[in-house]
């Protein structure tokens, strides 16, 4: 019995998904007819009818134009058959799988097409990792570091899927091995921005999703992408502001996220710059200072410990194995400030011990923060051109430094870091 | 009247022999010349016609026919005229008294005359005049008659007499009345006085793109220098023909002969520096791999031996980059035109330098200079470069800005000729190994096949060690590990080492790029 009430469900609910591909009607419009018409089938038929009441209820409705009719009434099947073609599901406001922390937004999506883990959309732990396309290295460093962080901590990172703090949060996470959501500004079948192709696998792979609000077909356009960052506070708990200039999507974000009574963390950044002047200007205005991940476990009581059961609520077997030698003094990690200078200091020292004596001089010129070229790595340290050349290859392969373009080089951040098996 | 002179004129890079034959007979006057001549060479009856009076010679008004032979080889420029002229002074039998039929067969049949007419009958110099004396040499003629300003490169490459005159009643004077001749003498050229304009020593600090080019002079590398604008990419390029060995006597006068057929010959001498050729990007395909019916050298050519430079290379036009591929590859380039194919060398050094992005400072962020392209753009024009091309480049080179106390500090840095001695030395140690290995021996490291890398190369222990892990970790393509190892033998060569080590694959991996 209850399976059959499910099906009738799933074929009902499924014009909600058809009507979401209606150009101009939107979440809002769908969920006043559902309301009007009771059942989201009776609300399309009426649609497809042109039922006057459509228009009572401020909805455009369709225009008499026979060749567009026929269209929509073609419309389920294309549907259907490009849900299977691209193996996306979907999940609906009706339905009992909606992820709850989404109904308490303004304007919840009707809809949410999503390929993966569906339950990973429900869960609880989530944080959002927002800022900007272009960025500086400084934010990709802490965009990674932070998620990886998170990741470990059983925290479920969520993101978009466009290029700098998005594209770095992810990969930081996925370093972690953990469950990442990444919400699309476009139809599922569109790989935008199209580098990011590999990262949208390892995501799918990684047990994590590909969520979105637009059908399959819908192109990734400018107004999309203002209207998917509310899906990604919705689905968060707390937003974090990695790196924002002063005028920025992600302090669009921001907004919607306090409007919609999500925590707003700002990571501070250097005042000269004018890269980070929105997460300054927002730490001005009250958000939370995120200067460690720990933060935000502390704020919501995120013990560490039951960091494997949110994992596999989230359905995902994690691995029980450490990163490296370090992981194991992240989980003991304490809430007091000075431990967690002390960690980062360990986990320098760490890496220091099995360095020899020139890489040591070369670690000390390097930061984690700006890049320093050959040419200023030799002027600080006394080491000869080859012998710089052959240590800064040995720090390459440790994975203690990277180029970041080629021939200059920082130091990596566990996050960042690929090669720390 | 039928009389028939000799000259020579170009092909390619290469002259052949022109018989000219005038004969002259009754009727209407009328001049005509026949055998494929192109506009110049058609327009070379006017001149003759003026010249040959204003010689003091009658013009005979009768009917002309000259006939260009091979007839089927399309004869280019105006170094006919003499020997036009010459043949129509014979033909009609003028020339002075003492020249008779036996006198006139001799000098004809044993000179080659070389040389453009003036209406007043002065002889200028013409275009090309050392790939004719080479081909003149080859074949052996007796004399070669041509104008003053011809007359040291023509006796640069032929062995016998070169008599020079300025005039067309000066040279019928030397020529057949016994007055005095002029041969021209040759300039001493082991006398290679370089003079280049750029030394390393001006360089200040950048001390790794300084030795990276160094490298890459030794093992004839192709680079790609990048970086901010004003970083010194275009000082560092010019000086690399500075520190290549100087040109032996053979390389000399190829390189000569290239330009001298491009008209671009000193005057008067051979060319004794290395070519440095920077083209605008606005270059095209033609300007690139030479041009026209019979194809003029290109700058491909025109770099052999030196340095092609291509500065701001992302806005040089694609097809045009492209180009390069297979000239990179078999140093020859090959233009195919109705009239044949021609094949013409280019080995050279191929510097590239270009921005990170468009507007000059992607990724070299400071406090005063922002990127402002988007992503897409410093993507694009990344990607200028194709991939084929990029593979050809063995090396990249990261040129930063030099610090305010690096150019104000007056202490010295290395003199070209200092680097040179070590590039010289670099090089003779791989002549010895492909000498030993019984591979061509100007072969540099850096045009070692597969086949001939694994045969010669020695690694120690700790430089197997590192390709291995660098290999895995660094996600090395195959095509890039053969670069690698050229590089690194180039480095062992510098060094004076006979076998790779670690420090010489970790120089290598530094400038690999991306």
């Amino acid at each position: 019995m209850a399976t059959q009430t499910r099906e009738t469900n799933m074929t009902s609910h499924f014009y909600i998904a058809v009507m979401q591909c209606v150009e101009g009607l939107g979440a809002m419009g769908i969920r006043r007819l559902i309301a009007y018409y009771k059942t989201p089938e009776a609300a399309w038929q009426a649609l497809l009818t042109n039922d006057e009441s459509v228009y009572a209820l401020g909805i455009k409705g369709i225009k008499p134009n026979t060749s567009e009719r026929t269209m929509l009434e073609s419309l389920p099947t294309v549907l259907k058959k490009q849900l299977e073609y691209w193996d996306i599901h979907f999940v609906t406001y009706l339905d009992a799988m909606y992820p709850p922390q989404l109904k308490d937004i303004y304007n919840p999506p009707a809809v949410l097409f999503y390929r993966g883990s569906e339950k990973l959309l429900r869960t609880e732990r989530g944080v959002a990792m927002v800022g900007a396309r272009k960025c500086t290295q400084y934010g990709r460093n802490v965009a990674a570091e932070f998620s990886y962080e998170l990741g470990q901590k059983g925290v479920v990172v969520i993101s978009g899927g466009a290029r700098g703090i998005d594209g770095c949060s992810h990969m930081g996470a996925l370093h972690a091995k953990a469950p990442t959501i990444a919400v699309m500004g476009c139809g599922l079948d569109t790989v935008y921005p199209r580098e990011h192709a590999k990262l949208f696998r390892d995501i799918l792979l990684g047990g994590g999703t590909l969520v979105s609000e637009y059908p399959p077909g819908v192109k990734p356009l400018g107004n999309h992408f203002p209207m998917r960052n509310r899906i990604i506070s919705g689905l968060a708990k707390a937003v974090v502001v990695v790196e924002a200039k002063a005028s920025s999507g992600s302090l669009i974000t921001a907004d919607i996220a306090i409007n919609d009574g999500r925590d707003v963390f700002a990571v501070p950044g250097n005042v000269l710059s004018g890269e980070s002047e929105g997460t300054n200007w927002l730490l001005r205005q009250g958000a939370m200072v995120l200067t460690h991940t720990d933060d935000i476990i502390e704020e919501y009581d995120w013990a560490p410990k039951e960091s494997k059961q949110a994992c596999k609520v989230a359905g995902v077997v994690k691995e029980e194995k450490n990163h490296n030698g370090n992981s194991d003094d992240t989980r003991k990690s304490t809430d007091s400030g000075t431990e967690k200078i002390k960690k980062e200091s360990s986990h320098n020292s760490a890496c220091m011990l099995s360095c020899s004596l020139e890489e040591k001089k070369v670690l000390q010129v390097l930061s984690y923060s700006t890049t320093y070229s050959v040419n200023e790595i030799l002027e600080q340290t006394d080491l000869s051109l080859s012998s710089l050349h052959t240590v800064l290859l040995q720090l390459e392969l440790k994975g203690l430094v990277e180029q970041s373009s080629p021939g200059n080089y920082i130091m990596l951040t566990l996050g960042r870091n690929q090669f720390v098996d | 009247m039928y009389a028939r002179t000799y000259s020579m004129a170009i092909n390619g890079l290469d002259a052949y022999t022109v018989t000219v034959e005038v004969n002259i007979t009754k009727g209407l006057p009328a001049f005509e010349i026949v055998g494929l001549p192109t506009a110049a060479v058609r327009e070379a009856k006017e001149r003759v016609r003026a010249a040959i009076t204003n010689a003091g010679f009658t013009f005979p008004m009768q009917r002309i026919v000259v006939n260009l032979a091979p007839a089927d080889i399309r004869k280019d420029g105006a170094g006919l005229d003499v020997a036009i002229a010459v043949g129509i002074i014979f033909a009609s039998a003028q020339g002075g008294r003492k020249l008779n039929k036996n006198k006139r067969q001799y000098i004809s049949e044993h000179t080659v005359f070389i040389g453009e007419m003036a209406l007043d009958g002065t002889i200028k110099s013409v275009r090309g005049m050392l790939a004719i004396a080479i081909a003149a040499d080859n074949e052996q003629w007796d004399l070669m008659v041509t104008g003053v300003d011809n007359g040291k490169e023509a006796k640069a490459a032929f062995a016998n007499r070169v008599m020079i005159s300025s005039s067309l009643s000066e040279l019928m004077n030397m020529l057949c009345n016994d007055s005095e001749r002029i041969y021209a003498t040759a300039d001493d050229r082991l006398d290679t006085k370089e003079s280049y304009t750029a030394d390393f020593s001006d360089v200040k600090g950048q001390q790794a793109a300084k030795q990276a080019l160094e490298i890459a002079a030794a093992g004839g590398h192709h680079v790609l220098l990048c970086g901010v604008p004003g970083a010194g990419k275009t000082m560092l390029a010019r000086c690399m023909p500075s520190i290549l060995p100087p040109l032996t006597e053979t390389e000399q006068l190829t390189i000569s002969r290239i330009y001298s057929i491009a008209g671009l010959l000193p005057s008067q001498q051979l060319m004794k520096e290395r070519p440095f050729r920077s083209p605008h990007h606005t270059i095209t395909m033609a300007g690139m791999v030479g041009g026209g019916a019979i194809p003029k050298p290109g700058e491909l050519t025109l770099s052999h031996g030196g340095v092609l430079f291509l500065d701001e290379a992302p806005e040089f036009k694609r097809p045009v980059l492209d180009v390069l591929r297979q000239p990179l590859e078999d140093g020859v380039v090959t233009i195919s035109r109705a009239s044949g194919s021609y094949s013409y060398m280019c080995r050279f050094i191929l510097v590239m330098a270009m921005n990170p992005c468009p507007c000059g400072w992607y990724g070299h962020e400071d406090t005063i200079h922002h990127c402002i392209c988007t992503t897409h753009q410093v993507e694009q024009y990344q990607r200028t470069l194709s991939g084929p091309l990029r593979d050809r480049l063995d090396m990249y080179i990261p040129v930063d800005r030099p610090k305010l106390e690096e150019l104000q500090d007056g202490g010295h840095s290395e003199s070209s000729a200092a680097i040179r001695q070590r590039v010289m030395e670099a090089r003779e140690r791989q002549q010895k190994r492909a000498a030993a290995y019984g591979i061509k021996e100007d072969t540099l490291n850096s045009r070692l096949s597969h086949h001939d890398l694994q045969q010669m190369l020695r690694c120690d222990s700790s430089a197997e060690q590192m390709m291995e892990t660098a290999f895995t970790r660094l996600h090395i393509s195959l095509r890039s590990y053969d670069k690698l190892l050229r590089v690194a033998q180039t480095v062992a060569d510098l060094s004076g080492d006979d076998r790779i080590t670690g420090d010489h694959i970790a120089t290598a991996l530094a400038y690999r790029g991306q």
